[in-house]
């Protein structure tokens, strides 16, 4: 453009302009500018984008984590609808997350065992949430390594517990000590297990003893076919080997089997509230294993927004109470267990185990096998095949 | 003036009389259709023979393009996989058979004894189906379950004390539950086919001194053959694909290939041994079909 036609532009304007045009002027552009500015704040990625709460919110986790009635509250005010897609194992999320889930799902619940997995494969987003909730938290989850990767959070412990038996008190007074004593004669058509190859498997493995330096997911060949040739006398006393927890209630609610091995104690809540009373225990002497589940926001979420007031909101001390309730469960965040009703059996709960930091080594330990062999120690594709053998026979 | 007629125009091989064979309106309405089939069977089954010589590293949950045998020597050499393949086939063809023949009898009485009623039987039939598959599977846990209708039924009149345990959570279970949902789709073949048998041939058979077993051996077959050999396929490939009811009711010992895909592609991340061993399964199931339409097509002479 010639240099001569703008100053001649210029030159014409500024004799139009009087002090009133030049406030007025100046002053809007101060608040384009500001305004801007905050718009372009808001855009950045992270906690600073503005929030739009609303819409669709898609959970895929265990039953009873989404907990619905729980949320109702905070579904209603943000308009929010829950849609909910519930899993028995991690493996089955693991696909889904592999084949797209982590475009299509908002927020999951991941057992510790598996979270690490999918926080290094970049299957869910580093969690901002609003509010001083981490610190709430007992501190023993505060820096959990299931939680953490790469010096970023990722996720947010729900609930915890152990994985016990659930049985019919009036058809059983109780368990035997260990796991392998299921085989006897006496419990024909009374069992019943969720069908999952790592967990069922290392019961037994801990039943017989099997381990390497005290890891009872770290087997030879031979070990893991004699923990499979267990399962096989085992399962001679199986009714069933079900998809879900609710399968699982279903049938002991119904009375087709008594005992369910390789549990959880909200199906005693679950068949409660169809009217049956069941207990959950550990065999004395092969115990069991500790395992939490946490909210993680997959890494493409639709709407991470609400997912993030979501889990905001259910881990309020409040809310994570009455979750852990219904679940009958440990809860995770300290004030929460003050908020119990008297009589929840998450009171009762070891809470010393996660108010330790970090946590003992036990607990931290993951019952899954390597991902692959290792030496002489086998790895998934092992058990899987291990798994498929006792469901064969 | 020189014709403007496509069929003049352009010459067509095979080119057939006009309303018949390969005539361009023919082909063009079997377009959609068949593109219909190339996109989601034909494609998608390339896809996974194309994915059963692949491999898979298990760390970093990739599939690795590869020319691999190794999936199909696994799927044929232990006797895990060959165990259940042939406990699916096996329990496929007792479906397929007992599938066929519940349907002829259901499409004979609705064709011959109560033609007039032919309309309402086979509504009652296909309403069945309205019903939705795992409803009908919940409900056969429901009837054959130790508190079932079954067995609430035999204690109460005293023909048992205890419930029948092989009820449910069994091989018996899969089976019935099977064929229950697989009749309708046997029976609309056959009833098709004997909708075409003239009921004065039969007429005429039983007049020449045929009993019933003489009549459906050289008049009923040989006319419903094709009808037969359909609603085999229907029964026999749906039984030995479905892994949903060996789940639900099949119990411990219920297993089928499908449970065993299933869990390579869920569980185990496996797709390309799941493949191999669905590609395998087709397979035999295609050529045990073959076979047994051979038989009863010699049957049928």
């Amino acid at each position: 453009m010639d240099e001569s036609y703008v100053r001649q532009i210029a030159e014409r304007d500024l004799q139009r302009l009087t002090r009133r045009m030049f406030l007025a002027r100046a002053s809007g552009a101060v608040v384009a500018a500001s305004g801007g500015v905050t718009l372009l704040s808001g855009w950045s990625d992270g906690a600073t984008r503005l929030a739009k709460v609303g819409g669709q919110l898609v959970f895929v986790g265990v039953d009873g984590e989404d907990a619905r009635k729980i949320a109702q509250p905070f579904l209603k005010k943000n308009h929010v609808t829950l849609k909910v897609s519930y899993i028995a194992d991690n493996d089955t999320l693991l696909t889904k997350l592999r084949t797209g889930g982590d475009h299509q799902f908002d927020v999951m619940t991941i057992p510790k065992d598996s979270a690490p997995r999918e926080m290094a494969l970049g299957f869910v987003q580093p969690l901002a949430l609003p509010g001083p909730s981490f610190k709430g938290l007992f501190p023993g989850l505060q820096k959990a390594p299931w939680i953490t990767h790469g010096g970023k959070v990722y996720g947010f412990p729900l609930i915890w517990g152990s994985e016990p038996c659930v049985y019919n008190p009036k058809k059983f007074n109780g368990l035997p000590p260990k796991y392998t004593d299921f085989a006897d004669k006496k419990y024909a058509r009374s069992l019943t297990t969720i069908d999952e190859p790592y967990g069922n498997q290392w019961l037994v493995a801990k039943s017989l003893g099997f381990g390497h330096n005290g890891n009872h997911n770290e087997l030879t060949q031979a070990q893991l076919d004699k923990v499979r040739d267990a399962w096989i006398e085992l399962k001679k006393n199986v009714v069933s080997m079900t998809a879900a927890f609710g399968d699982q209630t279903d049938l002991l609610v119904r009375g087709e089997a008594s005992i369910a091995l390789n549990s959880w104690q909200a199906v005693v809540q679950f068949a409660k509230a169809k009217g049956v009373t069941l207990k959950y225990a550990t065999p004395k002497v092969d115990g069991t294993y500790f395992w939490s589940d946490s909210y993680f926001i997959a890494s493409h979420a639709p709407n991470p927004d609400t997912a993030r007031a979501y889990i905001s909101y259910m881990t309020s001390p409040a809310n994570n109470a009455r979750v852990a309730d219904s679940l009958q469960s440990g809860c995770t965040v300290a004030k929460a267990v003050n908020l119990l009703p008297s009589s929840s059996i998450s009171r009762g709960y070891p809470y010393s185990v996660v108010k330790a930091a970090p946590m003992h080594g036990d607990i931290v330990r993951t019952i899954l096998p390597p991902e692959t062999s290792q030496g002489s120690i086998v790895g998934k594709d092992a058990w899987v095949k291990s798994w498929e053998q006792v469901k064969a026979s | 003036m020189a014709s403007t007629d496509t069929a003049d125009v352009v010459d067509w091989p095979r080119r057939g009389r006009r309303g018949s064979g390969w005539h361009f309106r023919n082909l063009v309405l079997l377009g959609p259709a068949a593109a219909f089939y190339v996109a989601f069977f034909l494609i998608p089954l390339g896809l996974l023979v194309v994915y059963s010589f692949y491999t898979v590293d298990q760390v970093k949950l990739q599939i690795t393009p590869a020319f691999s045998g190794s999936n199909y020597r696994a799927a044929l050499s232990g006797s895990l996989y060959l165990n259940v393949v042939l406990r699916t086939v096996l329990l496929g063809l007792a479906v397929g058979i007992v599938v066929v023949a519940l349907a002829f009898c259901f499409a004979y009485i609705a064709t011959f004894v109560f033609p007039n009623q032919r309309e309402l039987l086979l509504f009652l039939l296909l309403a069945s189906i309205f019903g939705g598959y795992l409803v009908r599977i919940y409900a056969w846990r429901t009837i054959l379950g130790d508190q079932g209708l079954i067995n609430s039924l035999l204690i109460s009149v005293g023909v048992v004390n205890h419930p029948l345990r092989f009820l449910l959570f069994s091989r018996f279970a899969v089976l019935v539950t099977l064929v229950n949902f697989l009749l309708p789709f046997g029976v609309l073949p056959l009833y098709g086919a004997l909708q075409n048998v003239p009921r004065d041939v039969l007429e005429s058979a039983r007049d020449l001194g045929g009993g019933p077993v003489s009549v459906f051996r050289t008049t009923l077959l040989p006319l419903t053959s094709t009808g037969i050999r359909v609603a085999f396929a229907f029964a026999f490939v749906l039984a030995a694909g479905d892994y949903v009811t060996p789940q639900l009711v099949g119990g411990t010992n219920g297993i089928m290939i499908g449970n065993v895909v299933a869990d390579q592609f869920g569980v185990a991340y496996n797709w390309p041994l799941g493949a191999a061993l669905a590609i395998t399964t087709m397979l035999l199931v295609l050529a045990i079909f073959l076979l047994i339409g051979k038989a009863i097509a010699l049957a049928s002479r």
